[in-house]
């Protein structure tokens, strides 16, 4: 049980690196709203991930679980903000009312 | 002395001055030496022992004359000295020299698993059999009888000794079982100087015992008795007679007369050793569930019971020690402590970062004059854990420690990885922005599409 459990920690670890990776990449290569989608969804990515390795930590003492939640607080916060810019980049080329492009 | 040195000194001188004038004479000389001792005929007969053979492992569930019981039976070993058997992984009996065991400390429709380990002139560990399981009858009118035996004295069986066990070892342990689980073992020893202690068997009804300071030499009466912790009236004992012997009783002077005194000393027969401790006290550890991580403290708990007016409301020095599941003292160290009749007293003892995991005890001795009392209560270390996995699984430092090599190569592995796919991703960036500024440079006309065909 103690390896499938590390197994499933490392992968999702792993994962998170890669999102990391892929969304540095798509920060690299589009401009203006959509890239500052992005720039939030990377740092969400990494807030998310840092918070993920901390938790692993044993000894949970109160700074610990301060960061650690902290750091998922932000993630989030994050991740709904470069999804409203994504949300309001879309509704814009889609030509909804008051999301016209000027 | 000086004469002695001079004279071995002179004769040495002169045989290798001989030597170095005359090398045949050296040769001669070391080759009739030679001869001398070659030509003696010295018959040596010895007997070598072979590894223990691996005891196989035959149980029968059985209720006889109202008893409930498990026999165990394995094969005759010449190997084999004695044998030890742990019951689910527990100790339940130690030292025992018969081919055969009949656990009566079980319960209607239970099962255990038992182990036996044959012990060797090669030491433990060489023959261990395989676990073997057995459930016990579900159906059986008991009448459990409080049994205590004692099994082994300064770990050999105590039957193989023929008669007093008379041993050189100041400090023997001595072990044994009794059918009450987690019993209250009390220890009495004397004389001339008495031993009290008390603690708790393991759920196997296994105990042993090793005195913390050395026995005085001599005839002494080791007494154990065993209490029910439900029943207090529920209690059985046994005594074993014993001599601790001197090393080397044939000089003269102050040995002679320590004999004299020990000869005088009246030895109390078995069973009727009855020895008043002027202090009552319990031991308890407080730690939750007596759990504790390495580098973290040990909350030990006193209260004074009871305390003879001779000692009441005074500074005893009282000693501390941790001891491993080997009997070996860690930590020791002593502290006063003010006795009073109620009295609670708390204390910590940090335990140390590098101690190693395991079961160990923590024993509070109390010295009057010729009496030492002790308690010892059984604690266990756990691994420091660094990493979480949840649902109380962990990974310690020593397991990362003991795997770093590995843990290294992963991640540095896992590392270049993920940098090679940072540049990759990079590479495939700056490959996009030649490509749309080629195709913007295109679009205006700088760029043929003579060279886009060249392509």
């Amino acid at each position: 049980m103690k390896i499938l459990f590390l197994g499933m920690d490392s992968i999702t670890v792993a994962i998170f690196l890669l999102i990391l990776v892929f969304s540095v990449g798509i920060v690299w290569r589009v401009e203006k709203e959509l890239d500052l989608s992005y720039k939030f969804f990377v740092v969400s990515a990494l807030f998310l991930t840092v918070a993920e390795i901390l938790s692993f930590y044993a000894n949970q003492t109160l700074n610990v679980v301060l960061w650690d939640k902290g750091l998922r607080v932000s993630g989030a916060i994050f991740l709904l903000v470069s999804v409203m810019l994504m949300r309001d980049l879309v509704r814009k080329l889609d030509g909804e009312k008051g999301f016209t492009k000027k | 002395m000086r004469v002695h040195m001079v004279v071995t000194g002179f004769s040495l001188s002169a045989y290798f001055l001989v030597a170095f004038f005359d090398p045949g004479f050296l040769s001669y000389d070391l080759r009739q030496k030679y001869h001398a001792l070659a030509d003696d005929v010295i018959a040596v007969t010895a007997t070598v022992l072979d590894v223990p053979v691996k005891p196989v492992v035959i149980i029968t569930a059985q209720c006889v004359a109202n008893t409930l019981s498990l026999e165990l039976d394995w094969a005759d070993d010449a190997n084999t000295y004695t044998y030890d058997i742990d019951r689910d992984g527990l100790p339940l009996v130690t030292g025992i020299s018969s081919s055969g065991y009949s656990d009566t400390a079980v319960a209607l429709g239970t099962s255990y698993e038992y182990t036996v380990t044959a012990q060797g002139p090669m030491g433990p560990g060489f023959a261990v059999s395989d676990p073997v399981s057995m459930t016990t009858l579900s159906v059986c009118e008991t009448i459990v009888t409080p049994t205590i035996t004692l099994t082994s004295f300064d770990s050999r069986s105590v039957d193989s000794y023929g008669g007093t066990p008379r041993v050189f070892d100041r400090r023997p342990t001595f072990a044994g079982t009794t059918n009450i689980q987690n019993a209250i073992i009390q220890v009495v020893v004397g004389p001339p100087s008495s031993f009290l202690s008390e603690f708790t068997a393991n759920s196997n009804g296994y105990f042993s015992w090793q005195p913390p300071l050395n026995f005085a030499f001599g005839t002494q009466v080791f007494t154990v008795t065993a209490i029910d912790p439900d029943d207090s009236s529920r209690k059985v004992s046994t005594s074993l007679q014993f001599e601790i012997k001197k090393k080397d009783t044939s000089t003269s002077g102050s040995n002679s007369s320590s004999e004299k005194k020990t000869a005088k000393t009246v030895i109390p027969s078995v069973g009727e050793l009855e020895v008043k401790a002027p202090v009552d006290f319990s031991l308890s550890v407080r730690n939750s569930e007596k759990k504790i991580f390495q580098g973290e403290a040990l909350n030990i708990f006193l209260f004074i019971k009871n305390i003879d007016s001779r000692y009441h409301n005074t500074n005893i020095p009282v000693r501390y020690s941790i001891i491993d599941s080997k009997g070996n003292i860690v930590i020791t160290l002593t502290m006063e402590e003010l006795f009073r009749r109620g009295a609670e007293i708390q204390r910590q003892l940090d335990l140390p970062a590098s101690i190693a995991s395991g079961k160990y005890f923590v024993q509070t001795e109390v010295s009057f004059d010729q009496m030492n009392v002790s308690r010892r209560e059984g604690f266990t270390v756990l691994d420091v854990p660094l990493l979480n996995l949840g649902g109380g699984a962990f990974i310690t430092y020593a397991e990362i420690v003991n795997n770093l090599g590995w843990i290294v190569l992963t991640l540095l592995t896992l590392l270049l990885f993920w940098l090679f796919m940072f540049m990759r991703e990079y590479g495939m960036y700056l490959q996009a922005l030649r490509h749309i500024a080629e195709r913007q440079l295109m679009n205006a006309g700088f760029i043929t599409k003579r060279r886009e065909g060249t392509k």
